[in-house]
């Protein structure tokens, strides 16, 4: 007799059911969003933003990269837990889409003065330097958010990280 | 008789000069996209390139010209 095995229950949790598009949200400094922040799981991430479109070990760093919804996911080199979070406009570094995400009235595209104007002086800054194509520069605050910006000197990219994982590297 | 030093290898001082200029240039690149905290994976791609283009300058800034005596000779 031969017995069939069932594997349409063998996919994973996130990959089994459909997953709407992300909507969005607003950035706590340090943390991320309400449902996509810095320490959850590999599985959270998956359940919140799906299967990635990309798997990237770079570095001591392990990138989990939606270039469909503009985030790259930053596991470290654990593997385990998110570290860093990166949002990106449409077009930049190889996202098609720019998720919907602010803080304190700045998103993409907003200039550099705004964005000191709001925030305050950060506490690192560096470039430009070109990086895929583009020239940018970066402004870091100790909060654990980061903004690049283009040679026009408005926002492409906003990161966010634990503030502690930077300090060591601020101290120096 | 001697060759009169025909055979020593050069430096070319404005080919030499004009590699140290860039190497200059990449270096700061580096170092200045090193400090960055958070990096991209477009970041940490061209950090790797631009290790690469240092390690390269380096050694270019290093080589010598072909022997004098060999120039212009007919193979």
């Amino acid at each position: 007799m031969h017995s069939r095995f069932a594997t349409n229950g063998l996919s994973s949790y996130a990959t089994a059911r459909t997953i709407k598009p992300w909507q969005g949200g607003r950035i706590i400094p340090g943390r991320g969003t309400s449902d996509l922040h810095v320490g959850q799981s590999v599985n959270d991430i998956e359940s919140v933003l799906g299967g990635p479109d990309e798997k990237r070990p770079l570095a001591d760093q392990f990138f989990y990269v939606y270039r469909k919804q503009g985030i790259d996911v930053d596991f470290g080199a654990s593997r385990q837990r998110v570290e860093r979070l990166f949002f990106y406009d449409e077009n930049v570094e190889g996202h098609s889409r720019r998720p919907t995400i602010s803080i304190d009235g700045i998103g993409f595209r907003t200039p550099k003065t705004k964005v000191i104007n709001v925030l305050g002086k950060p506490q690192c800054e560096g470039g430009p330097v070109r990086v895929a194509n583009r020239k940018k520069t970066w402004i870091y605050y100790d909060s654990g958010l980061q903004f690049d910006f283009d040679s026009q000197d408005r926002v492409i990219i906003i990161s966010v990280c634990d503030p502690k994982l930077n300090r060591s590297a601020n101290e120096s | 008789m001697t060759s009169g030093q025909r055979n020593v290898r050069k430096r070319n001082p404005k080919r030499v000069a004009t590699v140290e200029e860039h190497l200059t240039s990449v270096k700061g690149s580096l170092k200045e996209l090193s400090r960055k905290p958070n990096k991209t994976p477009a970041d940490i791609l061209e950090l790797d390139k631009l290790r690469a283009h240092v390690k390269h300058l380096s050694k270019k800034r290093a080589e010598k010209s072909e022997p004098h005596g060999r120039q212009g000779e007919r193979h």
